[in-house]
């Protein structure tokens, strides 16, 4: 088993570097998620929202449905090295994250990457009487993914990130308090798809299973313990 | 690909689907405990073991503990006493119960961290020389040295790690008496208590918890009987599969006491039967009934009349007050008739308490400590206390830095901690 993965490995470095550039790649698939080089390309960016389902155990009868505004933008360093960036945004709490990926093909149809992002969320609810709260905090999230090109034109990728938490700082009031404890927080697998779908307009789909000590749009909803919480998430969003 | 892909998606499904449970450990196995000749502890001896220690052999419970009893009665003639140590690290705690062997002081029961779903057994021997012998004496002669050596274990596995207490000071007892308020009558479901939230048990329980009052929630049953309930809805979450669902308001008390069962088996409690419990059965003084429904308070504030006279009777302290979370039910409330005279817990502004005469105000934590707010309502012989707070380093804060007259959460065994281990 362990000769196998080893050989696994070994046949991803050595793979061959690239399958020459495809240039129909671009007009065809432009993608964010599929890891893809960015060859020609300098930037690809998408626009779109994601709902994430709060679990029922915890939040009891406040089930948290408001979707939540992404923005992700790619940025051609080399060929297969991208810098990634990330908004996401709910007004009351937001997430940032940017990072560095490399992206290697593995032959016509497959690919991978791996990289690391780092994040910074933060909340405020000050607009509702009885309510004087606001939060932040950064964490890390190392990524591979695998991608698969069809022949249909449809792009599937497979990404597994682990969460670090690196700092957390919570004020009510005038009360503050501040960690600096870092651990483990969880992972998050995520299946995506991509397909041109409408006058060459590219749509993403995905679906993401995270399984989390804490998660930055539940800040203000309940203690973070040590135990895993699960959040079903889906993402849609239209490559610009 | 696409078949590993499919096998993934449908594993994470059902893990995510699968619910956490924390298996309570079987502490009942100890024959030197089991020993017929073990004889329950005194009065003196258990008031004299009250205090707060320090934790030496291992850092897994942090490095102070804050030792307390509390009693439920079971039947006539019958109570059970527990000790609870309440521990700063992980809303760590033990609950045990205690005997005497041969000179020696036996604890027996298991522990467990709030934070997590870890538990186990745990045990603790008092050596005569180690101050067993002074506090089995019939009028203890205190301070003494009393050194408690003990064995904890995870799960259901026979105790293996050491860990010692050792007597540092008494419990800080402030001036006035400070109300540790347990949420749902003790706790939420999601914290996975062996009890359901809002049950007969859960009331039972809540003292070993650190409580000295409770929250519970107040419905009322199609035929009008106020239960304990705190969602819409029958659910999952807090019943097991019955069959019925909707709202509770559409089910007679007949229907869901022979149909539904709370999601660790119990029954949908009464109100009468909750305060009952809390009156006859534990030592708890402070009841906060939330008003979860719209409509008449009669029948509630009937039934906290005839509790608090029941407990003057028995010369037992026990306060009974309406809450009132919201302007719905601060209506409801001003339309009750002596509604001047009725306690009641206002949870809006400092003028609704004025308007509504209630004997306590309680904001939400989220504004803070707020010592000016409270400051004024206590000169007005007023009392203060803040909910849902549930954050360790918020609870340290609050008890450290705040003024109020007690504290609500479902850990109640920090807020317990935090406010005994203060010098």
């Amino acid at each position: 088993m362990i000769r196998i993965t080893f050989y696994t490995i070994l046949l991803l470095i050595l793979s061959p570097a690239a399958y020459s550039q495809d240039s129909n790649f671009v007009a065809k698939h432009r993608a964010i998620f599929f890891p893809y080089p960015m060859y020609k390309e300098k930037w690809r960016t998408s626009l779109g929202f994601s709902f994430l389902t709060t679990p029922e155990d915890i939040t009891e009868e406040i089930r948290l449905r408001i979707p939540c505004g992404e923005f992700t933008v790619l940025r051609k360093i080399s060929e297969k090295v991208q810098a990634q960036g990330r908004v996401s945004f709910q007004f009351l709490q937001n997430h940032i994250t940017a990072g560095v990926h490399y992206v290697k093909p593995i032959n016509k149809k497959f690919y991978w990457s791996a990289g690391n992002d780092i994040g910074y969320w933060f909340g405020l609810l000050k607009i509702v009487e009885g309510f004087n709260s606001k939060a932040s905090g950064w964490l890390t999230y190392p990524s591979v993914s695998f991608g698969w090109m069809t022949r249909k034109d449809l792009l599937i990728t497979l990404k597994a990130q682990a969460s670090f938490n690196l700092y957390y700082q919570s004020e009510n009031g005038e009360n503050k308090f501040v960690s600096t404890q870092k651990y483990y927080n969880g992972e998050a697998f995520t299946l995506s798809i991509e397909q041109p779908f409408y006058q060459r307009k590219h749509l993403l789909l995905a679906f993401s299973a995270i399984s989390n000590k804490f998660y930055w749009q539940t800040w203000s909803l309940f203690y973070k313990t040590n135990r895993r919480v699960f959040y079903p998430q889906i993402t849609v969003g239209f490559i610009l | 690909m696409k078949n590993i892909s499919a096998i993934l998606i449908v594993s994470l499904f059902f893990l995510g689907c699968k619910k956490t449970q924390v298996a309570m450990p079987d502490s009942s196995q100890w024959a030197l405990f089991r020993d017929g000749a073990a004889a329950p502890l005194p009065y003196a001896t258990r008031q004299a073991m009250e205090g707060v220690y320090d934790i030496a052999g291992n850092d897994n419970f942090g490095s102070l503990a804050a030792l307390k009893w509390s009693y439920v009665v079971n039947g006539n003639n019958d109570t059970t006493y527990h000790i609870s140590g309440f521990f700063g690290k992980d809303i760590a705690y033990f609950i045990c119960e205690g005997k005497q062997l041969n000179g020696q002081i036996l604890l027996s029961g298991y522990w467990r961290k709030m934070v997590s779903t870890e538990t186990g057994i745990i045990r603790f021997t008092i050596d005569p020389a180690n101050g067993a012998t002074v506090l089995l004496n019939p009028s203890p002669v205190l301070p003494t040295a009393i050194i408690l050596d003990g064995l904890f274990g995870n799960g259901q596995d026979e105790p293996k790690n050491s860990i010692t207490l050792s007597h540092n000071r008494p419990l800080h007892n402030g001036a006035a008496p400070f109300n540790i308020l347990a949420h749902r009558g003790g706790g939420r479901n999601s914290d996975l208590l062996p009890v359901s939230e809002n049950s007969v048990e859960m009331i039972l329980k809540t003292a070993e918890l650190g409580s000295t009052g409770i929250e519970i929630d107040v419905r009322f049953t199609k035929d009008g009987i106020p239960i304990l309930y705190h969602d819409n809805d029958i659910n999952l979450r807090l019943t097991q599969k019955s069959g019925l669902v909707g709202p509770i308001e559409n089910y007679t008390y007949a229907q869901l006491n022979a149909f539904v069962r709370l999601i660790n088996g119990e029954r949908i409690p009464t109100l009468r039967q909750a305060l009952s419990a809390a009156l006859y059965k534990t030592p708890l003084t402070f009841i906060w009934l939330d008003t979860k429904y719209i409509g008449s308070l009669e029948r509630v504030q009937a039934l906290q009349f005839e509790f608090m006279e029941l407990a003057t009777g028995l010369g037992r302290p026990l306060q009974i007050v309406i809450g009132l979370p919201a302007e719905a039910q601060v209506n409801m409330f001003l339309e009750l008739p002596d509604y001047n005279i009725t306690p009641s817990l206002c949870e809006l502004s400092l003028a609704d308490v004025e308007r509504t005469n209630s004997m306590i105000w309680a904001p939400r934590f989220t504004e803070g400590t707020q010592n000016e707010n409270v400051a004024a309502i206590q000169a007005q012989g007023k009392k203060a206390f803040v909910w849902t707070l549930d954050v360790p380093e918020f609870i340290e804060q609050f008890i450290r830095d705040g003024q109020f007259d007690g504290i609500l959460s479902n850990f109640p065994s920090c807020v317990a901690y935090n406010y005994y281990v203060q010098q």
